[in-house]
């Protein structure tokens, strides 16, 4: 506020100073036809001190300031005070009056803008609390599912249990498993949001070798599907990147996982870096049965919606999370990701700036 | 049968440590339990046990004091098992004297294998006189004496640096080594902490070593914490 006022004062003295100047100028120059001139340069003056100015008071005291400036400088008899002379009071009441205007019209302006940034800001938090809500609640959806599935079973196990051979114990307990290492994947997803700062969509970013990535990346997914074919492909460069590995990590394990799980890839999935002028380039790409483009579309916008997931036949719950974090990931490194389909499968492309 | 490994396992959730204690014992080996990290320490001295598996979130102590305490007195194993992964918390831990550590959850057959892992390490300091040799895994061999280092028989030519980083690597192998040890190791104390040198080493090693860079088979990268060579083979 003070710091305002300061520089408010600041604004005024110089505009009115330089006006003075011209005022001077134009006077010594030109002296037949000042007056007029002189005028014109004060209003001038005048209509910009109210403009870049806060309050009416600015504007007034220079309205006076430059009545008097002209009377007293720029008006025979020169260097006295003499408010006598026909149309003065004119003058002066068009000044102030123009003055005011353009204070009461900057003032609103601003007071306009402010009221519209808030709203805009309000907008922003609105959606991000709705993001917010719409993740949990398909979250909680998502894990609601493989665990009544695991409840199911169980309930059934501990009422029939003679009833069990021992060929459907050993599947349910497999189907256990299964949802058990779902449910993981899924908490994985959530840690690595929670690595996004939410206030600004930051992440801590340090330099790491690409190769040393896709090397923990295959090392995980090894373990996970000893039996999944995937073939890599990358250049013999040694080139480090700035990033936060966990998380690109988890963007190339959730792009994997993906297809390996959902593409019924009739040849190896293969798993490609490409560096480029100022980027690096991974592709993952599977030789199966294509994408919705639809759907994906509306994943990689962001859009989590419920009901795209459920009508969807190729793919299992969840993935919708999955994919869009990809994204997120990939956006607050500065980079992209892109879907696309093949004549015999799907690409997905992530770039990301180095 | 009598000599068995003894395995002291530092747990507090109840299920976990029965599960990984049952699990052991059908693995052949001797466990003793504690629940808390005061009765860990106290069977840690009494008992003498050959590995220990401790959990980083007990109720009473910090696990890094658990550490702490336990480096005070002995050189025995510790191996790490946490719900906690960020990459500072591994590199705190493997700093404060742990051997290696483990993500919950994780397999059974995983946790065996670290710790035959660990067992075979501590060996190898107890009779010093395999690792002065030399190292050998797979197709790999070092040669400490003659300086040389061999992939099936074949020579591989490394620099001098490169030869540091793997003997050091090698005489620690099976364990994690942080980026901050390597850097201190080799290049002094005063080496700055920018590790990219060492990752531009790492790089060129590998490339010399492995056949697939992108899937290793000796050298295993431990993203954002450092390097772990495979153990070697027992002889």
């Amino acid at each position: 506020m003070r710091c305002s006022r300061k520089r408010d004062v600041g604004v005024t003295i110089i505009l009115l100073g330089m006006a003075t100047g011209i005022a001077f100028l134009l006077f010594f120059l030109m002296p037949k036809e000042n007056s007029a001139n002189i005028a014109i340069i004060y209003v001038l003056a005048l209509i910009l001190i109210s403009r870049y100015t806060k309050g009416v008071w600015y504007g007034l005291f220079s309205a006076l300031f430059c009545v008097v400036c002209i009377n007293y400088l720029f008006t025979y008899p020169y260097f006295h005070l003499n408010f006598t002379l026909t149309g003065y009071p004119v003058t002066f009441l068009v000044l102030l009056a123009i003055s005011l205007l353009t204070s009461a019209t900057t003032s609103m302006l601003t007071k306009q803008e402010e009221i519209l940034k808030q709203r805009e800001r309000e907008l922003l938090e609105a959606e991000r609390e709705g993001i917010r809500a719409n993740l949990l609640r398909s979250v909680s959806h998502d894990f609601r599912t493989p665990l009544t599935g695991m409840l199911v079973v169980c309930e059934a196990y501990r009422e029939h249990r003679h009833q069990y051979s021992e060929e459907e114990i050993a599947q349910s307990f497999q189907q256990i498993k299964e949802e058990a290492e779902w449910l993981l994947r899924m908490v994985e997803n959530l840690l690595a949001i929670t690595k996004i700062h939410s206030s600004d969509q930051s992440i801590e970013k340090r330099m790491e070798p690409v190769e040393e990535l896709i090397e923990e990346v295959m090392l995980r997914i090894r373990k996970r599907f000893p039996d999944a074919a995937i073939e890599v492909v990358m250049p013999p460069t040694f080139v480090m990147v700035e990033m936060e590995p966990v998380l690109m990590m988890q963007v190339l394990i959730n792009l994997l996982e993906n297809a390996i799980f959902y593409s019924q890839s009739k040849l190896p999935i293969k798993l490609s870096v490409r560096y480029e002028e100022g980027q690096v380039v991974f592709c993952v790409r599977d030789y199966g049965v294509g994408l919705c483009m639809q759907e994906i579309n509306g994943l990689l916008k962001g859009k989590l919606t419920r009901d795209s997931h459920q009508h969807s036949g190729n793919h299992r719950k969840g993935m919708g999370i999955g994919l869009s974090l990809c994204k997120t990931i990939m956006e607050v490194h500065g980079g992209t990701l892109q879907a696309e389909n093949k004549e015999d499968g799907a690409e997905f492309v992530c770039v990301l700036p180095r | 049968m009598e000599n068995k490994y003894k395995i002291l396992v530092i747990e507090d959730e109840k299920s976990i440590l029965n599960f990984i204690a049952k699990h052991l014992e059908l693995s052949g080996y001797r466990v003793l339990k504690a629940a808390a990290a005061k009765d860990g320490l106290l069977m840690c001295f009494s008992e003498c046990p050959d590995v220990i598996v401790l959990d980083l979130g007990l109720p009473d102590m910090d696990g890094y004091e658990v550490i702490q305490r336990v480096r005070e007195q002995s050189e025995l194993p510790i191996l790490v098992v946490s719900a906690r992964t960020t990459e500072q918390e591994k590199v705190k831990m493997l700093s404060a004297g742990a051997d290696d550590y483990m993500t919950k959850p994780f397999g059974t057959a995983e946790l065996i294998a670290r710790i035959r892992n660990c067992l075979k390490h501590q060996n190898r300091i107890g009779t010093a006189i395999g690792s002065e040799c030399g190292y050998r895994a797979g197709n790999l061999r070092i040669d400490y004496e003659k300086r040389l280092i061999s992939l099936a028989g074949e020579e591989i030519h490394v620099t001098p640096v490169e030869y540091k980083i793997l003997c050091s690597l090698s005489k620690q192998a099976g364990k994690v080594v942080t980026y901050h040890s390597l850097l201190k190791e080799i290049w002094g104390p005063y080496a700055d902490d920018d590790n990219k040198i060492l990752r531009v080493n790492m790089a060129n090693i590998r490339r010399k070593l492995e056949q697939n860079p992108g899937e290793p088979e000796y050298i295993f990268t431990e993203l954002g914490v450092g390097y772990r060579m495979r153990s070697a083979d027992e002889s």
